[in-house]
């Protein structure tokens, strides 16, 4: 007799008793010193990060169009990033006259928190070990277990920079982009977490921590969730609004798009926004996709690296990948975007994860897996 | 617990202010962009109340789908501020407020008169269910409740706000095997009422996109608005638009179908 209730039981997990936490830190003042030095040290790996990133992406496409790139500021062009956070700090900020004042001036803000709050759940090590420092640096400055609908969560709020920012610049170009972006994103977030879904199926939680782990027992996600993964790495291109995805911020069409109006620091935050969001994409997909911290085999050569290293050296190889399709692909079409969007990747998606879902409960119930 | 007080304290005036303002905003687009921030208030109060997959939800839902279609429509349509409250119709500035607070007396009602007695102050039942047995036993203990870990080697547990370890709770396996076990009835009566929305919208959809087509009148692009496309077929402005049409076909029957256009228009 089938019964709906016992079919889907059977492949939950049972519920076994408590074991002991890595570390349990029962002092609540040592807790939040430790969290606020966690912080500190990973809010300042992801700026210097996303500085030095914008000076690569330059040197990497200078490169492939055979120029040089930045080269006259410091050594090799190093100091470039520096120069210009400088120059963008000394700048004035313009409000229009058309403006929508308070939404004019929040909108950056609204489009650069969204971007730095995904890092507060990436683990670059292991999040159930101590981390450095005996605990004062954590792994992860929170290891949540709805890490993946965290993720989600911001993405689809960081939509709201671009539409208040397009809405109160007063200026047709900005509400154009910020039109042709709302679209856009809400479009590229379904996709994306519907491939996101399959990953889910197969590890059986949202915990990012405990995705890996099951990668490092297993295999890269990468190989049973390909398709996933295509749509996921196209989808990411498309929610932060890089090339060949980049319309809302078309200057052939639209002179800058949604932040034409903006200008000095107002301006830079939009564009550390963009950038960071790019990370955060990167190091999802590092640690969805390519087993995160954990190493590609549990073998001594490869077991001496430490963890945070191998997620920065998978994290560098999908920034190389999107500096390396921005150098090559030309800018879709809108009615193109939208059809891709719709018609190809949904479709896929959805399809990765019905025949992921049948293939996981068939596999439960021949007892292949627990 | 103090502060856990204090934070709900601190969260819920805001959401109370926030959604105040948003209905008393002139600018819908600000109206909007409060609500959002109803929203992230809500959402903090589930997190403070251990809900952390209702928090993500909530804020994935109504923060960054609906809303965003809201603004999408507002400015895609070039919605105005609209006009005082007192200048609306009587039904909405007099009788509306009315509603409203009979409404908030009757909510009221019910959460003291038979939550609150029943169940000794607390707000649900932690007896009816496993999930929220373990949700409870997280939530009311006070020590520090570990997470351990089931048979995938997955994380299940620990504390609301994460304090003591660095796992913080979440029960969305739970939650997920209660609704596709205990609730399923419920869940797929949800998934078939959301389905028929979802046809309805296409029906609704394809049925403006198919009139479009058919106008030779006018130009039949999609990204024109609504403003420029014809009425709907079956409409009283089309019935009146139809008669214009005939009687000027009588007066000047040789001028061509452009004419004529301007010619209703005008009037």
């Amino acid at each position: 007799m089938f019964s709906p209730a016992r079919f889907f039981e059977t492949g939950a997990a049972p519920i076994v008793a408590p074991e002991q936490a890595v570390n349990p830190q029962t002092d609540p003042l040592i807790w939040f010193l430790q969290t606020f030095i966690t912080l500190f040290v990973i809010m300042n790996v992801v700026l210097v990060t996303m500085a030095y990133q914008t000076w690569a992406e330059r040197k990497v496409i200078a490169r492939m169009q055979l120029r040089h790139g930045p080269n006259q500021t410091g050594p090799m062009g190093l100091l470039q990033p520096i120069a210009d956070a400088v120059k963008m700090l000394g700048k004035e900020f313009v409000v229009p006259r058309e403006a929508d004042k308070p939404v004019f001036m929040i909108a950056p803000i609204m489009s650069f928190i969204p971007a730095v709050a995904a890092f507060a759940i990436i683990p670059w090590g292991d999040a159930r070990s101590e981390g450095l420092l005996g605990g004062w640096i954590r792994p992860a400055i929170a290891n949540l277990n709805i890490g993946i609908l965290y993720m989600l969560a911001l993405s689809s709020v960081g939509v709201y920079g671009i539409i208040m920012a397009g809405y109160s610049s007063g200026n047709k170009y900005s509400m154009l982009g910020a039109l042709r972006s709302s679209g856009q994103v809400v479009s590229y977030e379904l996709t994306l977490g519907i491939s996101l879904i399959g990953v889910l199926i197969q590890s059986g939680t949202l915990n990012l921590n405990d995705i890996v782990r099951q990668q490092q027992a297993s295999i890269w996600f990468i190989f049973p969730q390909f398709f996933g993964f295509v749509v996921f790495l196209i989808s990411g291109i498309a929610e932060t609004n890089r090339n060949p995805f980049d319309l809302p911020e078309a200057e052939s069409e639209l002179v800058a798009g949604f932040h034409l109006e903006y200008s000095g620091m107002s301006f830079g935050l939009f564009y550390l926004a963009e950038y960071i969001s790019m990370n955060a994409i990167a190091a999802l997909a590092a640690i969805l996709f390519f087993g995160g911290w954990a190493p590609p085999f549990d073998i001594v050569p490869f077991t001496l690296i430490p963890g945070p290293i191998w997620l920065f050296l998978k994290f560098a190889f999908f920034l190389f990948l999107y500096y390396w399709i921005r150098s090559t692909l030309p800018r879709f079409r809108y009615d193109q975007l939208m059809g891709l969007a719709w018609k190809v990747l949904f479709p896929i998606a959805l399809a990765n994860l019905v025949i992921t879902a049948v293939v996981k409960l068939i596999g439960v119930h021949m007892g292949w897996w627990v | 617990m103090v502060l856990e007080q204090i934070i709900f304290l601190v969260l819920a005036v805001l959401a109370t202010v926030s959604a105040l303002g948003m209905i008393s905003m002139k600018d819908p687009v600000h109206s909007a962009l409060l609500l959002v921030f109803t929203f992230f208030n809500l959402a903090a109060i589930y997190l403070v109340l251990g809900a952390e997959f209702l928090a993500a939800i909530q804020i994935l839902v109504y923060a960054g789908a609906i809303v965003v279609l809201f603004l999408f429509v507002m400015m895609l349509l070039q919605v105005r501020p609209g006009p005082s409250f007192y200048k609306l119709r009587f039904f909405q500035s007099r009788v509306g407020p009315v509603i409203a607070l009979v409404f908030l007396a009757e909510v009221l009602l019910v959460v003291f008169a038979s939550s609150f007695m029943l169940n000794g102050g607390r707000i649900t039942n932690p007896a009816n269910t496993q999930a929220a047995q373990v949700a409870a036993a997280v939530r009311y203990s006070t020590e520090a409740v570990v997470p351990f870990t089931d048979a995938n080697g997955n994380t299940v547990g620990g504390t609301g706000l994460g304090l003591k370890e660095n796992v913080t709770s979440g029960h969305t396996a739970l939650l997920g095997k209660e609704l596709y076990s205990t609730f399923l009835f419920p869940f797929e009566i949800a998934s078939l009422i959301l389905l028929i929305a979802a046809i309805g919208a296409i029906v609704i959809a394809r049925r403006s996109l198919e009139h479009d087509a058919g106008d030779e009148r006018g130009p039949t692009e999609v990204g024109r608005g609504l403003s420029l496309a014809g009425p709907m077929p079956g409409s009283p402005q089309a019935i009146e638009m139809e008669e214009l049409d005939k009687e000027l076909a009588a007066k000047n029957p040789k001028a061509g179908r452009g004419e004529e256009r301007r010619l209703i228009m005008k009037k």
